[in-house]
């Protein structure tokens, strides 16, 4: 028996032919929602969500299965553990759900998803909207927008993300300052309160080489009045005096002093780590800040912080900006029990789960009854109070190649926060971001 | 068919391809009057010994050789996700003119290589100097080799983690001691050039001792007596290392950066957590840009094109080193 290089090189070949030509993907989802039911048989159904901590520091996750398999004792709910960060999930999911895994039969995903996950066969269409109105007609239409892809629904919402403003209440009352209402008001009091002493940093953001700069770009820019793409992701739109404007702004922001020239290499763990640490009287970050921040174990300036929605440009208007964020469910499509997954998924959507949300946990709910029910969430909570107000962002989310279009946003932008915030070299960086979003668009990016 | 016996063992002596005949398996070549008892015994010998590396054989293909052809094939391919699996629409090379068309790509290759050289030779010299030293500890060499491989045993990621907790810009303890020691306002990984040599000092630090080890090895397999004759020369100990301690580790130096060149070139997990690829793509090593066009824009095609162009590089910057040092070798055995 013989066996040269050649001949195992051939093997191989023929063996990676062999796979390639066996996995070939056929044109339609195994299953879909439309074709099922709830199962009447008991089952056991894996949901793959990271922990979502209540007000008072217990699982929310349990509670909601628990609640879950008392309306619905034939399904039973495991949880499985997440990866830690957004990226590894999505590698972990994309690699299991690719090969056919049949779990987790639901997982709780990114709302930038559902275009990428649905463009590439990793999530169950779960219908038209149009099929089901009486439903979706009870979720904000940028929630229902941000699901769906060529006309069908990937997701069933879960919970929602919105940007705030966070300020420290004590120093403006202690120099008899106003909560600023427009960023160059922002500028001038935070230049006050470094002055005064009681603060290194005016306004702390996220501005390192990732997809949250990508959230403050999109939000200044529609601050400004543009956006970076049309509703539809088709049209780039980032190259715009709009645009301009906007990157601008956040060039003088570190270049006067009012945000740290460190502000490119900030996450959102540093900003909150620098205003949790009274380094810094403005915060922009995410409704869970208010938590953290008032969180006297590990936060100096607990008691001391209150939230607004963002400001917006002078004469802008009175729009207050907000990129969406949030996450929601997602089925797998190779489930082995489409009935239970997609009940339990629909199910934390409605009514009874989304109100245990609200009522025990920091989360916003999606359901909009119970999002513009402050009752619900308690009055103490300015982040519930303040969303019915905000002007819901959306990040070209439509668009399946996402990632890439995003990643054309924050790379550019990074370079020039990091690279002496020159505003004169705004006009080259938004051409060139403009370029990438573009080619990116087309699919046609690295 | 002549059988040679080793004259002073008695054992019998590997025959010379010339004259076997060629493979006695294909039955080609075998002269005629040849003793066939013989051939049918070393096919016997083959099957057994094909049926006992079988297992293992199956196991390297399964793991090694497939995933690299199916890789290279993926490479070549216009190919997307569907809900079977892999859909390949046609075979391209649109991947590879995607990636030579990038100026990304190219900043990633200059990067990586620059990384690989800068590293490697600091960790080579570094590693080398610890390595004389600890030849000359006695009872405590053992506490220093325990002490030196903590770094290199820490898993990469946590690594990485502590050491973007001591750059960081606010609380970092580097930054802390660098404004209150130096005045200096450093934005560590806040500047391309600043957050390159921070990356390379954090793989400095964890990868030394890793050298280190491998030439201390090396250094106590040195024949003593050399030293002994070098010494009785008159030769002092500058001269015994350059011409006598060095010329000998170069062997296992070559080890050691064949290692390291292969870890470099493939770095992923140090600036994924530490600098994320930036500020902008200052840190965008090969691996990362693959894993960002792979799993994070579920670019399949070009994800394996930038895979495999890594692979082929980096073996042919390995075959190129043991080249080099070869030939240098064959040099100085004739001089």
């Amino acid at each position: 028996m013989h066996l040269s290089r050649r001949g195992l090189l051939t093997g191989g070949v023929v063996l990676a032919a062999t796979a390639l030509a066996g996995c070939g993907g056929d044109a339609r989802p195994p299953v879909t929602a439309a074709d099922i039911a709830p199962p009447t048989e008991p089952v056991t159904i894996d949901w793959m969500a990271p922990e979502l901590l209540t007000n008072d520091g217990k699982d929310l996750r349990r509670s909601m299965v628990r609640t879950f398999q008392e309306r619905f004792p034939e399904i039973t709910v495991r949880l499985v553990q997440v990866p830690p960060t957004t990226d590894v999930r999505r590698t972990t999911l994309t690699t299991q759900i690719a090969s056919g895994a049949v779990t987790p039969d639901v997982y709780l995903g990114d709302c930038a998803w559902p275009a990428q996950f649905a463009h590439n066969s990793l999530a169950m269409p779960l219908g038209r909207v149009a099929d089901d109105e009486e439903f979706w007609s009870k979720y904000p239409e940028e929630v229902v927008s941000s699901i769906s892809y060529q006309g069908q629904v990937y997701a069933f919402p879960c919970y929602l993300d919105l940007a705030f403003l966070y300020y420290r209440a004590d120093l403006l009352d202690k120099h008899g300052l106003q909560v600023p209402a427009t960023w160059e008001e922002l500028r001038r009091t935070a230049l006050r309160l470094i002055d005064t002493g009681d603060v290194r940093y005016g306004l702390v953001w996220q501005g390192m080489s990732g997809e949250p700069l990508t959230c403050n770009v999109s939000e200044f820019v529609a601050d400004a009045g543009g956006a970076l793409m049309d509703p539809d992701a088709r049209r780039v739109r980032a190259d715009s005096p709009e645009g301009r404007h906007a990157l601008t702004f956040m060039t003088e922001l570190i270049s006067s002093g009012v945000s740290p020239e460190a502000v490119g290499t900030f996450a959102e763990e540093q900003t909150l780590t620098a205003f949790a640490g009274g380094q810094a009287a403005f915060l922009r970050n995410w409704s869970y800040a208010w938590g953290s921040a008032n969180d006297p174990a590990s936060s100096l300036v607990a008691g001391k912080v209150d939230a607004v929605l963002r400001p917006t440009f002078d004469g802008a208007g009175a729009a207050r900006h907000s990129t969406l964020g949030g996450w929601h469910n997602f089925v797998n499509p190779h489930t082995a029990h489409p009935g239970a997954a997609v009940a339990f998924a629909r199910w934390v959507a409605e009514e009874e789960a989304q109100t245990l949300m609200a009522a025990t946990s920091p989360y916003l709910p999606t359901l909009s009854k119970v999002l513009y029910n402050p009752e619900i969430a308690g009055r103490d909570k300015p982040t519930n109070r303040l969303s019915a107000d905000a002007d819901i962002v959306l990040r070209p989310f439509g668009s399946p190649h996402y990632p890439a279009i995003s990643k054309a946003v924050y790379t550019g932008v990074n370079r020039l926060l990091v690279d002496g915030a020159d505003p004169g070299a705004v006009g080259d960086t938004l051409t060139e971001v403009a370029r990438g979003m573009a080619l990116a668009r087309d699919g046609v990016a690295l | 068919m002549r059988t040679t016996t080793g004259k002073t063992t008695g054992i019998p002596a590997q025959r010379p391809p010339s004259e076997t005949g060629g493979d006695p398996a294909r039955g080609r070549g075998r002269r005629a009057g040849a003793p066939p008892r013989h051939d049918a015994q070393r096919r016997r010998m083959a099957r057994t010994g094909w049926t006992y590396t079988a297992p293992s054989l199956a196991v390297i293909g399964a793991i090694t050789l497939f995933p690299i052809v199916f890789s290279l094939v993926l490479s070549f391919s216009e190919v997307r996700i569907g809900y079977g699996g892999f859909v390949v629409e046609r075979l391209t090379l649109d991947n590879y003119l995607a990636l030579v068309r990038s100026s990304d790509w190219y900043y990633a290759l200059g990067f990586t290589v620059f990384y690989t050289v800068v590293t490697v030779a600091a960790e080579v010299v570094l590693g080398v100097l610890a390595a004389l030293v600890m030849e000359r500890l006695s009872a405590s060499r053992g506490w220093m080799m325990a002490l030196m491989l903590i770094p290199w045993s820490m898993i990469t990621v946590v690594s990485a983690r502590l050491w973007a907790y001591m750059y960081d810009s606010s609380y970092g303890v580097i930054t802390w001691l660098l404004q209150n020691v130096f005045g200096a306002n450093p934005l560590i990984l806040g500047t391309p050039a600043s957050a390159i040599g921070a990356m390379a000092v954090a793989d400095i630090w964890k990868t030394t001792p890793f050298v280190a080890i491998i030439v201390l090895a090396g250094l106590v397999m040195l024949p003593r007596d050399v030293y002994e004759s070098a010494e009785v020369d008159g030769a002092g100990p500058w001269t015994m290392f350059w011409r006598i301690t060095l010329p000998q580790l170069r062997p296992t130096i070559a080890v050691a950066v064949l290692f390291r060149i292969l870890q470099a070139f493939g770095v992923f997990d140090l600036p994924f957590v530490l600098t994320g690829g930036g500020p902008g793509i200052a840190t965008q090593s090969l691996a990362v840009m693959g894993y960002k066009v792979l799993f994070q824009d579920l670019n399949i095609g070009a994800g394996a094109a930038i895979a495999t162009s890594t692979g082929l590089l980096v073996a042919g910057a390995c075959l190129l080193f043991l080249k080099v040092f070869r030939a240098q070798v064959g040099k100085e055995d004739v001089a």
